[in-house]
């Protein structure tokens, strides 16, 4: 299993995290700075590491203003920020992850394997993990069709 | 006998309580009467019925798909003061909006309340379809996903009327509470009305735009009813060639399900949608939308249709499968295997598969010959297609799985079979008091057209609509946001689309208009009915339409109809539907309801005003004949038409000043419709340079509209405005009587207009010109002055960004 | 004269096509719509076109990011056949998804290296926006699609990914030093400005780019939704009637007729 992060390049503006932080400053939560959004990319089955790769290279980043980085867990790295995921529940159609199971059929990959999709977003500042959850349910994901998981910044 | 694929239900061992416990557990939403009926046809059919059965009768008996409430029968009575009056609707439906419909004998109505949508003649060739549906429990769940399944099935309306429209355009209007609502005002299990407004703007925005349907026109309403109930209305408009508009079903004709696969999404969308809601509601009923996946459906469709591949078609709504096959069928009869249906994942029961209202799907009916074309179609355009039986000729509904039969049911006691409720009734029409005369200085006025300016309900919408693609197809000459120029955002009484890549050479276009409004649903729901028509009416006519030639749409969504005194002002809506259809001779063609738009959560029950939704579709001949809103030339003369009330009860002024007297509203089409008859016939004569119409606020804010947007000034004197009875400054400029336009005309055409419009009652009270804009009466030596510029930023500055 | 033959390429999720079609057709081209798969199928079919249009829409629904998975489709399976019809001289033009598809596969603003070095971004804003837009032109530009234009036009966009970015200064450098930068976010009377005269954040408020050869062009706006002058907010164009979309595409019909 790999999971495939995409972050945006750090001199250029990340309006889709600008956009959290707005509507967090607008809920009156207090401590967090700043907000950047990552999405992520899992691939479960018969995959090499190139493979992902070329992958991740040649259709999940854009080569001007984005950034990849594979991990082979699933864990959250939460040692600089505090991290929101946000992923459909079982059941829920993920069109993306139909998309770039599409595109990835001239890759000559084995047909079995499962693309899934979240959101990450990278919480800046000292934030409680209950104004977390609030940030999560209120904001990003409707727990009726998503799933969050937080991990708090490792003081 | 024992079934491998579905259970029976043993149904005809159970008490009365015993029935309703089941429909109330398996989300039937059966009334007691229903199931009775449900356990004797079982019973003479000596057996019991399977889930599939069940769940097939609870869809096709849903108030979604049948509307039983109001095709039953009503015993209505009214009751204004001492004096009461009874009546009997035996389908209040079919008494007053249909009814109209036939009264009125228009040629130019071309299919009416027969298909998905209504159909009226655009030119020789081409008919023009308009619908608009609510989708309002989904929204409130999952506001992104709701919106964007709202807007993305009555698409499909549109490709399903006939054999298929091209879809031209989108409309879309809201009733949302106050965005700034304080969290602990807003009910256990909800959204906060910021989230929901951020969330259906984003699924009508990404739905619509990847659709390539350009959302043109709309309203937003903002009251505290709609804290747990918004509401969604989307439209869309088609072109569909007359030679299409039929269609008809034959035995043998094999059923082709086209678009997504199916899953478990949206199970029970239909029944669940007349269920009231609490916080434990089935959440199931969310479905998940893929606007790619239905492009590619319209893209291919379309194809076919030209090829005439198909016979048939409907779209998979409420209630999926069991609706669109129990309907195409109803006259013929099917044999569905449902094994052949295409999964999203495994695991699906058959009954599931029958009622799953997975979004993107549509039915066909396709003559053996024509199957094997049709497929490669759907196939180059990446798109599936399967056949999932035939019609048959038995008038029997046969569902199998893997040869199993697993439900048999008579087509006649699917769709007849529905027991007929009569319900009460009770309709008070309220008091309505004048206010005390409104007496303000020149500088309070203009503070409180500032006010009015900026409130919710009148304030520029500019944020959402930006954010909706309105240009997409090309085809869109009058725009939600018009102004003199480019830098200016400024507002439009209804769109006007020239679908000149469809039809070469073609020189009509289509008007699209809505009128809606809370507060007077508040006070008079008759009145509210008169008022929204003419509405939508005068913006139509505003932009050119020929009020000879216009169409309506009803939505009707309202509270908990069990409730004699809620269904009781449906009635009186309903009343006042009939009587001003046929006084304007504009008829309904189409239609849609909403019912129990209900939240109970901790014992306290939360339901909306009832709110109708008019919405209406003309031609314009002459796309070169259009006319829009912002005042165009320093010099030129303003005439305001139409008759000033004192009719200050509903307003926003008086919601402002929480003033609860005031006269409501009232519409005179005998006044308004010549009006609206002679505005058409100058805008032909090129006589009028602007045109708009006041509605909310009043005179004052439909001026300062005309005014700001245009990036001109105006001197109006108020003592020219002609008024039925005395009235002070504030109350002229306030006041919401219907019947009002306010026209610029060229020095050079004020002679004409004079001769157009006698012997209406109209009078010439101003010139354009300046940067304020100036309200004077020598009588109240009074003076209004406001920067334009002052106006507009108050009226943008509301909803700026959310 | 030679009727210029336009070939405009369609896939899932775009959605300009018939527009683009129409505009192509009432400024004297015979132009066609045809699928990406058959185009794919039918290889040589596409060096029958004397111009090649990749219109507006959401290619694959934007999934990833604008005209992504278009553009890898169209290097994955086309890469040849592209090249040989930008390197021929016949035109090109990618409007707004078209244009993002187009930078993305690298065709643009360098066909010979045919690799990614600017991009179209997500707008500053944070969200998708319809508006009407100046567009200040460049004199100094050897562009063939926008030839005859005055110095300020308008156009409508509708985008949320329209923010221009080179990879570095370099490229920038380069382009600005080509004179390959065709269009740029202006005021009324020409001058620059931010949001909303700069409706996206674009570096040095480039809306449309083209390549060195003139032959290939790139735009965010939508010309096709301004051919004639009733389209417009304002309901003028030039000479009472037309609109700047029909100059850019005569241009591209008289070229090659």
């Amino acid at each position: 299993m790999f999971n495939v992060e995409i972050s945006t390049n750090p001199d250029l503006e990340d309006a889709r995290g600008k956009a959290v932080l707005a509507d967090i400053k607008m809920m009156q939560i207090k401590g967090v700075k700043d907000v950047h959004f990552c999405p992520v990319y899992f691939f479960s089955g018969n995959l090499t590491f190139e493979q992902i790769q070329t992958i991740s290279q040649r259709l999940l980043t854009d080569a001007v203003s984005e950034n990849y980085s594979i991990a082979k867990t699933d864990k959250i790295c939460a040692d600089k920020f505090n991290v929101i995921e946000v992923y459909y529940k079982k059941g829920v159609t993920d069109a993306l992850a139909l998309s770039v199971k599409k595109a990835i059929k001239s890759f000559d990959l084995d047909d079995k394997i499962i693309v899934n999709t979240a959101k990450r977003y990278y919480l800046d500042g000292q934030v409680s993990f209950g104004a977390l959850e609030n940030i999560a349910l209120k904001i990003l994901a409707n727990s009726l069709i998503q799933e969050y998981r937080i991990e708090k910044k490792i003081l | 006998m024992k079934k491998k694929y579905c259970e029976n239900i043993a149904l005809s061992a159970l008490s009365d309580a015993q029935l309703l416990q089941l429909s109330k557990t398996n989300v039937l939403a059966l009334s007691l009467k229903e199931m009775k009926t449900v356990q004797h046809y079982f019973k003479l059919l000596k057996r019991e019925p399977t889930d599939i059965e069940l769940e097939t009768i609870a869809q096709t008996w849903s108030e979604h798909c049948k509307h039983k409430t109001l095709t039953s029968p009503i015993e209505y009575q009214e009751i204004s003061g001492a004096k009461k009056t009874s009546h009997t609707f035996n389908n209040l439906l079919k008494e007053t909006i249909f009814e109209a419909c036939l009264k009125l004998k228009k040629k130019w109505c071309l299919s009416v309340f027969a298909d998905n949508a209504g159909i009226i003649e655009f030119d020789e060739n081409y008919g023009a379809a308009f619908k608009v549906e609510t989708h309002n429990h989904p929204s409130s769940l999952e506001p992104y996903g709701g919106a964007a399944t709202g807007i993305g099935g009555v698409i499909r309306d549109i490709l399903g009327v006939g054999l298929g429209a091209k879809p031209l355009a989108d409309t879309d209007v809201f009733c949302f509470a106050d965005p700034k609502t304080p969290a602990k005002k807003v009910p256990q299990g909800l959204h906060s009305p910021r989230r929901i407004i951020k969330g259906v703007v984003g699924g009508v925005r990404d739905y619509g735009n990847r659709m390539g349907i350009p959302t043109v026109d709309g309203a937003v309403c903002f009251d505290e009813c709609f804290l747990a109930n918004p509401l969604v209305y989307c439209g869309t408009m088609g072109l569909i060639p007359k030679n299409k508009i039929s269609k008809k079903v034959s035995a043998a004709e094999f059923i082709v399900v086209v678009g997504g696969r199916t899953g478990r999404d949206g199970i029970h969308g239909a029944t669940f949608s007349s269920v009231k809601l609490d916080k434990d509601s089935d959440v199931s009923a969310v479905q998940i939308g893929n606007p790619i996946m239905e492009k590619k459906v319209l893209d291919a469709l379309l194809i076919a249709r030209d090829l005439n591949l198909y016979t048939a078609l409907t779209d998979c709504g409420a209630g999926g499968l069991s609706s669109a096959v129990g309907e195409l069928a109803s006259e013929t009869g099917a044999r569905v295997e449902l094994e052949k249906a295409p999964l999203k994942y495994p695991g699906l029961l058959p009954w599931e598969i029958w009622i799953s209202e997975a979004q993107e799907r549509m039915v066909l009916a396709v003559k053996k010959k024509n199957l094997k074309r049709l497929l490669k179609i759907f196939k180059d355009k990446d798109v599936e297609a399967s056949v999932l039986g035939n019609f048959t000729s038995d008038k029997k509904l046969t569902l199998l799985y893997n040869k199993e039969i697993i439900g048999q049911i008579q087509m006649q006691f699917l769709h007849e079979g529905l027991p007929k409720v009569s319900r009460k009734a009770v309709y008070h029409i309220a008091k309505e008091i004048k206010q005390k005369p409104i007496k303000m200085s020149a500088q309070k006025i203009s503070a409180m057209l500032i006010k009015v300016l900026a409130d919710l309900n009148v304030c520029s919408k500019e944020w959402i609509i930006r954010q909706y693609d309105f240009e997409v197809q090309g085809q869109t000459i009058v725009k939600p946001l018009e102004s003199n120029s480019i830098e200016v955002s400024g507002n439009s009484d209804a769109a006007v689309i020239f679908p000149y890549t469809l039809i070469a050479d073609t020189k009509k276009a289509i008007v699209l208009s809505n009128g809606i409004n809370v507060s007077y649903g508040k006070i008079n729901t008759y009145k509210m009915g008169a008022a929204v028509i003419e509405q939508a009416l005068r913006n139509a006519v505003c932009v050119g339409a020929n009020i000879d030639k216009i169409s309506l749409l009803d939505n009707f969504c309202w509270g908990n109809c069990d409730n004699p005194e809620v269904l009781g002002s449906l009635a009186a809506c309903a009343k006042a539907c009939f009587d001003f259809s046929c006084k304007f001779g504009t008829p309904f063609i189409s239609g849609k309801d909403s019912l129990n738009n209900e939240y109970s959560v901790g014992g306290k029950k939360f339901s909306i005003t009832p709110t109708l939704l008019v919405s209406a579709m003309g031609i314009i001949e002459n796309i070169n004949n259009v006319v829009t809103l912002p005042f165009k030339k320093e010099g030129n003369k303003i005439f305001v038409l139409g008759l000033t009330r004192n009719e200050m009860g509903g307003s926003i002024f008086n919601s402002i000043n929480k003033i609860s007297d005031g006269i409501l509203c009232e519409v005179f089409a005998d006044e308004s419709k010549p009006l609206m008859q002679k505005i058409y016939a100058a805008m032909q004569l090129h006589l009028i340079e602007s045109c708009h119409d006041a509605s909310e606020g009043g005179l004052g804010v439909c001026i300062s509209q005309m005014c700001f947007c245009g990036q001109l000034g105006a001197r109006i004197d108020i003592d020219n405005i002609k008024v039925y009875e005395k009235m002070t400054p504030a109350e002229i400029l306030f006041s919401e009587s219907n019947g009002r336009f306010v026209i610029e005309v060229k020095p050079e055409n004020v002679e004409k207009i004079y001769k157009i419009f006698r012997p209406c009652i109209f009078s010439e009270v101003g010139a354009v010109g300046g940067k304020d804009l100036i309200i004077e009466s020598a009588k109240n030596k009074m003076k209004i002055k406001q920067n334009i510029n002052v106006l507009m930023k108050a009226w943008q500055k509301t909803l700026w960004d959310i | 004269m030679k009727k210029a033959k336009a070939l405009i390429l369609t896939t899932a999720g775009i959605n300009c096509d018939f527009e683009t079609q129409a505009a192509l057709n009432i400024c004297g081209a015979r132009s066609e719509r045809v699928h990406l798969h058959e185009l794919i199928s039918k290889k040589n079919k596409l060096q029958n076109y004397d111009i090649l249009v990749f219109p507006g829409g959401f290619s694959y629904g934007d999934d990833i990011a604008s005209g992504k998975i278009l553009a890898y489709q169209i290097k994955d399976k086309l890469k040849d056949e592209i090249l040989k019809f930008a390197q021929s001289k016949k035109l090109i033009i990618g409007i707004c998804n078209g244009f993002q598809a187009l930078v993305k596969m690298g065709l643009l603003p360098d066909e010979k290296t045919f690799k990614q070095s600017v991009t179209l971004y997500y707008n500053d804003s944070g969200k998708f926006e319809c508006r009407w837009v100046y567009l200040k032109t460049n004199p100094q530009n050897n562009c063939i699609w926008t030839k005859n234009l005055p110095e300020i036009i308008c156009l409508p966009i509708a985008h949320g990914e329209g923010k221009f970015i080179t990879k570095d200064e370099k490229i920038l450098k380069n382009l600005k030093k080509n004179n390959q930068v065709v269009f740029k976010y202006c005021d009324a009377k020409g001058d620059f400005g931010k949001y909303p005269i700069c409706p996206n954040g674009s570096q040095e408020n480039i809306a449309a780019i083209s390549n060195s050869g003139g032959n290939i062009f790139g735009l965010m706006p939508h010309p096709e939704r301004f051919i004639f002058a009733l389209q417009s907010v304002t309901k003028k164009g030039f000479d009472d009637q037309f609109g700047w979309g029909k100059i850019i595409f005569e241009n591209a019909v008289n070229y090659i007729g």
